[in-house]
């Protein structure tokens, strides 16, 4: 024979764990909301690393002094010489060094030259890994400093200041 | 208490605290989706990477110009112009006494980088 | 424990006069009226509660997405996307109308060169409707406004500025639209793009007018006809000290630099 004793308690025991249950729901449901709480936090931590990368590289290098008077950055170089595929491959290798395992996460981007000639503000593609395509990137800047004595075609032949950009994305 | 049955007051009286508890954890779970702008935002929005650049930038023309007038106005026009057109942030660089003016509509930041007149000593960062 | 007990089982013997069906209407009684206490007043306060995280968290949302707009004006960035969920009410675009609209005048004459709106900017909006109509919550020019019964209030301002030293006045203008109408609630991936928009006769979307040594007074006319975001302008407008109003217009004094941009964000998909 099946035991009947204690069916009252088994009643109130899934009686009370519906309660509970109910009430959790209810009240989870009420408060929490899926939200994109922290997705930029993303886009901050890929800022910082291009960021990082573009100072590493405006570091002044002694063995590039060539009788300026100062030492020259590699971006400095890079820039001066027009030498956009110098510069990705750099960029990338730093890249890669800083995230760690080669080919784990790949970093792609566009970097574009802007400089003033007269009134006007230019700006052209300097070197760029593959095109856009509506991927989540960030931007990141750095100002060089150019001597006149450069071999760059599109810029004027003085001393000026110009702005690198780079569109940096993941995949 | 006449006939009642005084057992299990432990039982009713942990469920009691339990549902105080629950309640309690719910106010705090309820308060917590109430911050506006999160960290990585906050981070997002401080252009402090357009602040050091422009500070190691003046240093540069600074170091490089320093003796030759028309050539830093030159160059920091080109900073101011393509500053406002592309990073909407207002750059103002005066020679001389080398104070930086930045302003981007909510960070507003303006040092004397190295004042030539003024014999205190200024380290590079 | 055996004296305790034999002194409850005498008490118990005493038990004349109670009656136990009594007793139990009591009981379930005081059940009864728990639960429809709770039915009554318990459950609408419950959803209540909820309709109110759903607005507060849109407002965080809206917050979020303005980020996003950030990055696509101030740091040019092409696109930006981000997955939210919108409950409570509904996600939809506004397109631009001259119902909400923006003039700047200088010497009289208009700064902006729009031809097809009179020279007027259209804003258009991304806005969340709640299920009771009210409040709508919008990204609104750069900013994230919200009206409710009564009026409006800024929850985050857009990103105009007077830099007093160099007495220049920076004015971002973004529009919103999008191809289609767009209306979602639910999960929603809100897909953003920005392209320039043409403000001036050469049809650049940048104006720039340098009136150094001298200065000049800038007039700026906002036209909200439904109200909506009216008065959340107004005391953004009012909390500027270097904003001053004359009738209907917004004038800032002593201007030797106006630098304006404008944008045009379309919204891909919801």
């Amino acid at each position: 024979m099946v035991n009947t004793e204690g069916q009252l308690y088994t009643i109130e025991g899934i009686a009370a764990s519906v309660l509970v249950m109910t009430t959790i729901y209810l009240v989870l449901s009420t408060t929490t909301i899926l939200t994109p709480g922290e997705t930029h936090v993303y886009d901050m931590q890929l800022e910082q690393l291009g960021n990082d990368i573009l100072a590493v590289m405006d570091l002044n290098q002694t063995w590039v002094d060539n009788g300026y008077g100062y030492a020259k950055s590699p971006l400095q170089c890079y820039i001066e010489k027009d030498d956009g595929p110098g510069f990705g491959h750099r960029f990338l290798t730093l890249g890669k060094q800083t995230i760690g395992e080669e080919n784990v996460a790949e970093i792609n981007f566009i970097a574009i030259v802007t400089y003033r000639s007269g009134a006007n503000i230019n700006t052209y593609i300097f070197n760029s890994t593959r095109d856009y395509s509506r991927e989540r990137a960030v931007k990141v800047t750095r100002w060089v400093n150019v001597n006149d004595n450069h071999s760059n075609s599109h810029l004027d032949n003085r001393n000026q200041t110009v702005l690198l950009e780079v569109l940096l994305w993941r995949g | 208490m006449a006939w009642l049955n005084d057992e299990g007051q432990w039982i009713i009286l942990m469920g009691f605290i339990i549902s105080v508890g629950i309640f309690f954890l719910a106010l705090l779970v309820n308060q917590s989706i109430l911050v506006g702008q999160t960290t990585a935002e906050a981070v997002l929005d401080f252009p402090k990477s357009d602040i050091q650049d422009l500070r190691n930038e003046v240093w540069v023309i600074y170091s490089r110009y320093n003796n030759t007038p028309s050539e830093q106005d030159k160059v920091i026009r080109d900073i101011e112009v393509i500053s406002l057109i592309k990073k909407n942030a207002v750059v103002n660089i005066t020679p001389g006494m080398w104070r930086v003016h930045y302003f981007n509509g909510i960070t507003n930041y303006t040092e004397v980088i190295y004042d030539a007149n003024n014999t205190f000593f200024y380290f590079y960062y | 424990m055996s004296g305790d007990m034999s002194i409850r089982n005498l008490k118990l013997k005493n038990t004349s006069a109670v009656s136990e069906t009594i007793g139990y209407v009591i009981i379930f009684g005081i059940m009864m009226s728990g639960i429809a206490l709770v039915t009554l007043f318990g459950y609408p306060a419950l959803l209540n509660q909820q309709q109110e995280a759903n607005i507060r968290n849109m407002e965080r949302n809206m917050i979020v997405l303005q980020s996003d707009v950030n990055a696509l004006v101030y740091k040019s960035v092409p696109y930006k996307e981000t997955t939210m969920q919108v409950s409570g009410g509904v996600l939809s675009v506004e397109s631009p109308h001259d119902d909400k609209s923006l003039s700047i005048q200088v010497d009289g004459a208009d700064v902006l060169n729009i031809p097809a709106t009179a020279n007027r900017f259209q804003f258009g909006s991304l806005s969340f409707k709640s299920d009771q109509g009210l409040p709508i919550i919008s990204l609104f020019n750069g900013a994230v406004v919200k009206r409710d019964i009564g009026g409006s209030v800024m929850l985050s301002e857009p990103r105009w500025f007077f830099d007093d030293p160099t007495k220049t006045l920076v004015i971002t203008l973004i529009q919103i639209d999008s191809p289609p109408n767009l209306v979602k609630s639910g999960i929603c991936t809100i897909q953003m793009e920005i392209e320039p928009l043409a403000i001036d006769i050469a049809g650049t979307n940048t104006i720039i007018e340098n009136y150094a040594p001298g200065v000049k007074t800038v007039y700026i006319n906002y036209r909200d006809v439904q109200s909506d975001y009216f008065r959340a302008f107004e005391n953004y407008f009012e909390s500027k000290p270097y904003m001053e109003k004359e009738g209907a217009d917004w004038k800032i004094n002593n201007v030797q630099k106006l630098v304006i941009k404008a944008y045009k964000i379309t919204v891909l998909g919801l």
